[in-house]
């Protein structure tokens, strides 16, 4: 028995003994990292307190861009304008579309053409001065149907770029387009270097020595998958970012982004769970800032389904479903809010319509008329990677049971939700089964005209009417309002078309307005992500006390 | 010994292409497809999607596509990733060190461990220490291992604060994750070694030595270990296989870019060619590894041979 404890023993201290070299090892690491980092001083606005601030700030996120070229890029708008500027851009703080690289910008009186006059002495961080030249090369990279790039045909609104001096542009259109500016929001429009574009031709964006932008940070190292590093860029047009280093890191797993921030060991992180953001809204030394979208999640309806195909069977499920409690159950504890109207208030000719009531007789008594007494059975496609999708599902399928309809949900991998989707508008045999289906909604271009690609009935708009909804009505109001060049006009034809698709015609079940959510040490200033939820990174900075 | 090898290399080979028409097949059979899991929902283009299916040969004929395939493994191509655009060789080099490295961790401190965790249960048979090991182990064993990979994550980065949580930049950051894959394996070692070694002990010339008067540590060191090897020699192989092919997990919780996160992703978004030659990959390492523990038998028994 002796022995034996003497052996135990032995095991147990060197188990510890492993542990503790470990530990020391890393504390001494961690010093090294923490001094060679060092950090500069800045002098306070009344010059007598010095506020330090860090030379680094490190941003966690879950996904990698797969291309840093915004005419190629289907991951994400977050990292892009890190690198790159276009046109013009959405302010983040006052949500104004603004100059970017253009200064100054007029259109014709036919509407057909509009001239941009372009910001002088603009570097790219190979230094080169950007002229009209890199902007014309730019969009005939992007416009080029023979060598089509990702977002070829969503920017066919636009015919031609055509230099007039070097500081000066002209993008026309084949039609008056009241939304060019808000297109130009699009990543798509990111100004490349025309020299850049010969050279590397798709392999552009694919490595950082490809990447060269007009933007605030160069891309000095990207491990895809792992890390991207950009160093402020001093001579960006809009001075000299605040932090010099910005690393932005993957982690794929949501747990291990909270874990890292906890520890210190990033100052920003990106896509956490409800339940992250809750702890880190009441723990010491950390804050959420929540950031307006422009984007809705809904349940869309299916109108080619046997069902649905009647308006008043897509009604009866709206008055069926208690939208409040579901939204206020799942979405409002996070900071969320209920939809009010098919579009997010921060997209351009959105109105409010008023929540629908929760109505139970009234749906009941519409399903009889529409010749149902007794209800029916539907398939509802959900995919997991919207927030709490299964859950409010499971609300929805509780509460259409009380009217008669039995709702059989079916939960599909990120693969085959995209899949099912090319049976719809693009094609394909038409093999759709679902009744209904979790989605989100919100127009890259912020503008009410982006509603083209989700009702309109056929036509190259309609890219995303993935319900086969069609409506003369709805279809001849948007092809106005895309034309119509006055504002006050142009807001009445959208409430006209919002209010269509809302209730009378309904297209979906609209649930909550979207809103972006970043936990951060509170120690981060200035970190602004604007509503198509592009981060800013010109002005972030970390104080380092 | 050589003429083993040779023949093992053989089948090695068939094992590869039989693996490769398997999988092949396979990701074409899941639903879903490359191209519409890339280019998403919100924006997707169809004239775009119609001309990367071209480039990248998706309409072509199934055999077409395998052999240009095959051909281009026997060129020493694996394809390019969909998702990256990159060579999938690049790709897979860059991780394979960080995968090789948690193996090698996670094998050691698991056989470390579990070698004496075995020996120590093996000596105290139906004693109290056997018992203490046994539920260590079966709490190891059970103990999923992503959960076990949050635990220690949990304690020592979080509580504690002398590891760091996730990524790869140093030495220091491996410790935990080898610790997650090794510690799941203890279970399993510590077992097989126990039940190899109270076969060896319970063996008559095991009672002659004790007999003649040498001391007990000495038999089960020297006498007893030596021979229960083989048996503890298969079932660390095995692990060390498994966690090559399966360390996805603790990849993913630790932050790591490994092969197993490259085969998750690679599988999550249907990209074809990195999921064939990820897989072919992985099931040549497993080959290769279970050939050299056969070859390591020859080492630790005489009278193991080849011809």
């Amino acid at each position: 028995m002796k022995k034996l404890l003497a052996l135990l023993l032995t095991a147990v201290m060197s188990v510890t003994m492993l542990t503790a070299c470990g530990g020391n090892e890393t504390a001494s690491t961690t010093e090294e990292t923490a001094s060679a980092a060092g950090s500069t001083a800045e002098s306070g606005a009344g010059g007598e307190e010095e506020v330090a601030y860090k030379d680094t700030l490190v941003l966690v996120t879950a996904t990698d861009q797969n291309y840093m070229d915004g005419q190629m890029n289907n991951t994400n708008e977050k990292i892009l304008r890190m690198a790159y500027s276009s046109l013009v851009r959405k302010d983040p703080v006052t949500n104004e579309t603004v100059g970017d690289l253009a200064e100054s910008w007029e259109v014709s009186d036919d509407g057909l053409t509009w001239t941009f006059h372009l910001r002088q002495g603009v570097k790219f961080h190979n230094g080169k001065e950007l002229t009209a030249k890199d902007v014309k090369a730019s969009y005939d990279r992007l416009l080029n149907e023979d060598d089509p790039v990702r977002y070829t045909s969503t920017m066919n609104i636009i015919e031609s770029c055509e230099i007039v001096d070097d500081y000066t542009v002209t993008l026309s259109t084949a039609e008056p387009t009241a939304a060019l500016l808000p297109n130009l929001l699009h990543r798509a429009n990111l100004i490349l270097d025309a020299d850049y574009i010969e050279q590397y031709g798709k392999e552009l964006g694919l490595t950082a020595e490809s990447i060269n932008g007009t933007g605030p940070y160069k891309i000095t190292t990207w491990n895809q998958g792992e890390l991207m590093v950009g160093e402020a860029f001093e001579d960006y047009y809009g001075g000299v970012p605040a932090t010099k280093y910005i690393e932005i890191q993957i982690m794929p797993e949501a747990s291990s982004r909270a874990i890292a921030l906890e520890t210190g060991e990033c100052d920003i992180a990106d896509g956490l769970t409800t339940e992250d953001i809750d702890n880190f809204r009441n723990m010491e030394g950390f804050t959420v800032q929540q950031f307006e979208s422009n984007g809705v999640h809904l349940y869309q309806f299916n109108c080619a389904n046997e069902y649905l195909d009647d308006p008043k069977v897509r009604q009866a499920i709206l008055y069926a479903v208690d939208m409040e409690t579901i939204v206020n159950a799942l979405y409002a504890p996070k900071g969320e809010t209920i939809c009010d109207a098919p579009l997010n208030p921060n997209v351009w000719g959105y109105s409010s319509l008023g929540v629908i009531p929760y109505d139970p007789e009234k749906a009941k008594s519409l399903l009889a008329e529409a010749g149902y007494p007794d209800g029916f059975e539907m398939d509802v496609m959900i995919v997991q990677s919207y927030d709490k999708a299964l859950e409010s599902a499971e609300m929805i399928k509780a509460q259409l049971e009380e009217v008669g309809i039995t709702m059989n949900i079916d939960v599909v991998e990120t693969a085959v939700f995209n899949e099912a989707f090319t049976q719809t508008v693009r094609g394909g045999d038409g093999n759709f089964p679902w009744a209904m289906f979790i989605i989100g909604q919100g127009p890259g271009t912020c503008d009410a005209d982006g509603m083209r690609r989700y009702y309109t009935t056929e036509g190259e708009t309609n890219a995303n009417n993935y319900g086969w909804y069609s409506n003369e009505e709805v279809d001849q109001l948007l092809l106005d309002a895309s034309r119509e060049m006055d504002e006050e006009k142009r807001l009445a034809l959208y409430k006209d078309v919002m209010e269509i698709v809302w209730l009378e015609d309904p297209a979906g079940m609209w649930m909550n307005n979207r809103a972006t959510f970043y936990c951060m040490s509170d120690k981060v200033e200035d970190f602004r992500v604007d509503v198509r939820n592009a981060v800013d990174f010109s002005a972030v900075r970390v104080r380092a006390d | 010994m050589i003429k083993y090898v040779l023949k093992r290399l053989l089948q090695l080979i068939g094992t590869l292409f039989v693996i490769s028409i398997i999988t092949f097949l396979m990701v074409r059979l899941i639903p879903g497809d490359p191209l519409t899991t890339l280019y998403g929902i919100e924006d997707s283009d169809p004239a775009y999607m119609a001309h990367q299916r071209e480039v990248y040969g998706l309409n072509d004929p199934l055999y077409e596509q395998y052999l240009r395939y095959l051909n281009g493994i026997l060129h020493g191509d694996l394809g390019e990733s969909i998702q990256t655009h990159k060579p999938i060789v690049e790709e897979l080099a860059n991780r394979y060190q960080y995968t090789l490295l948690l193996s090698v961790g996670g094998t050691l401190i698991g056989g470390a461990l579990g070698i004496i965790f075995g020996m120590i249960a093996a000596v105290c048979h139906n004693k109290l220490g056997d018992s203490i090991v046994m539920v260590i182990s079966m709490l190891a064993v059970s103990t999923p291992t992503f959960f076990l990979a949050l635990l220690l994550q949990l304690v020592f980065a979080v509580w504690l604060g002398v590891l760091p949580s996730g990524g790869m930049r140093g030495l220091e950051y491996a410790i935990l994750p080898m610790a997650a894959l090794g510690l799941h394996a203890v279970g399993m070692i510590a077992r097989t070694t126990r039940s190899s070694m109270l076969d060896v002990i319970n063996q008559d010339y095991i009672r002659t030595s004790r007999s003649r008067g040498i001391s007990k540590w000495k038999i089960i060191t020297s006498h007893a270990f030596r021979n229960a090897l083989i048996p503890i020699l298969t079932a660390i192989g095995l692990r060390f296989g498994s966690f090559m092919a399966g360390s996805a997990l603790v990849e993913t919780v630790f932050s790591i870019p490994g092969v197993g996160r490259f085969l998750i992703d690679g599988v999550g978004n249907r990209d074809y060619p990195v999921i064939q030659s990820t897989i072919l990959v992985l099931a040549a390492s497993f080959v290769i590894i279970n050939t050299l523990v056969d070859l390591l038998y020859a080492l630790v028994d005489p009278r193991v041979k080849y011809e």
